[in-house]
């Protein structure tokens, strides 16, 4: 049986001993491909072009450059702060709760019973209430701009628990303003 | 950033004049204190915003990986560009270095993971053979000095044709001195994977350098 890939490489390195592989003394294929991976192994040690000395220097001002670059973009995007992200979560989360709420309801179907199904839902959802709300439309026009991993980047993706924190970092008065806000968007009349 | 200083001494009888003693190699003194440092705390002043700190790492580790990339890619200016993007995504991800492994292995990690991106959207252009510079080794004749250089561009030219994964795994094989199993951790695969890549990349090199590959 011929030697596998692996133990002709190793064979090759030198990690492993010829002494180890009595098959290669009576397999000319095998001895073959041994010499032929050893041949190869020794073109292979050429080294790069060593560039002009200035290079490394030069190459050295161009990372300093892009990573202070880069330090200054990410500064510029949490230099808003924790605080106002938490607010704009807050406010953006008030306003769906808005335009939710705002969603006409399909008026009861006594004739065939309570069960609602999907189908039932108003065709001009779209065209009436949520599409000409103003809220919604910011909303849309916001969150339409942002792809996930941009959110993500920048850190205003939704974690779990990020909410809470959101609202823990509220004052007190600015709690009672949502506490009103949430229970006039929540009340039947939908405000 | 204000020089630091040492002490000041002024004449009290004689207002006319005043010393300052400055100290003029306070900001080298800063630079070669950081020299100094090891690994870990080089990573920990970083992530501290000392400035000068991540400069540091990029003196210590941007031959090996501007060579990583030159082998990938066979030409200085891709392999250039490759190489301030790896430091560049070392520089943002600094944080999730954990030393598990050392610093240098890790942004070999990041150089083979950006070349690799760079390989899968841009066909490769290699070296023009004009541009070879040739090592100088006065024990050689002009001719063999010529004829070594045209078979180094060869050899480099052909790894560039190599599938990625072969590429990949040969490379750091044969130039970065890592063992399967680091090469396995590095590319997210087995040791049995990385040697039956290094094993079909060295059969693929046979080949295309018998075709005369450039």
């Amino acid at each position: 049986m011929h030697l596998t890939s692996e133990e002709l490489l190793d064979l090759a390195e030198g990690t492993r001993p010829e002494s180890a592989a009595p098959h290669l003394a009576r397999c000319d294929k095998c001895r073959q491909q041994l010499n032929d991976l050893r041949d190869v192994m020794a073109t292979l040690q050429v080294d790069v072009p060593e560039p002009s000395p200035l290079f490394w220097d030069h190459l050295s001002a161009r990372v300093s450059e892009a990573v202070a670059s880069d330090a200054k973009s990410a500064r510029s995007w949490f230099g808003i702060g924790r605080w106002s992200w938490g607010v704009a979560a807050t406010v953006s989360a008030v306003v769906l709760a808005i335009a939710v709420s705002r969603i006409p309801k399909p008026p009861p179907d006594t004739a065939r019973g309570s069960v609602t199904t999907v189908a039932e839902v108003p065709a001009d959802i779209g065209s009436t209430a949520t599409a000409d709300d103003p809220s919604f439309l910011l909303l849309r026009d916001l969150a339409g701009s942002l792809d996930w991993d941009a959110a993500a980047e920048v850190g205003i993706g939704m974690d779990v628990g990020s909410a809470d924190t959101a609202v823990a970092e509220l004052s007190d008065a600015e709690r009672t303003e949502l506490q009103r806000l949430l229970r006039e968007a929540m009340s039947p009349t939908g405000a | 950033m204000a020089p630091f200083l040492v002490r000041t001494l002024a004449r009290t009888a004689d207002p006319a004049w005043e010393l300052t003693v400055v100290r003029n190699d306070a900001i080298p003194m800063r630079d070669a204190a950081l020299a100094t440092l090891g690994e870990a705390e080089l990573v920990a002043a970083c992530l501290a915003g000392r400035a000068g700190a991540f400069d540091v790492i990029v003196d210590r580790h941007r031959r090996a990986v501007y060579q990583l990339c030159y082998r990938f890619v066979g030409n200085h200016e891709d392999a250039s560009d490759l190489s301030q993007d790896v430091f560049l995504r070392a520089f943002r991800g600094l944080r999730n270095f954990k030393g598990q492994s050392s610093l240098g292995t890790w942004l070999y990690r990041i150089g083979v993971n950006v070349c690799l991106n760079r390989l899968s959207a841009k066909v490769p252009v290699n070296e023009p053979i004009e541009k070879h510079q040739y090592v100088d080794d006065n024990a050689e004749s002009p001719s063999e000095r010529m004829l070594r250089g045209e078979r180094a561009l060869q050899v480099r030219a052909a790894i560039t044709r190599l599938p990625r994964k072969q590429r990949a795994a040969l490379i750091l094989r044969m130039y970065h001195d890592m063992s399967h199993q680091e090469i396995a951790d590095t590319l997210g695969s087995s040791v049995g994977a990385v040697k039956a890549n290094v094993f079909h990349a060295l059969q693929n090199l046979k080949k295309l350098l018998a075709d005369g590959v450039s």
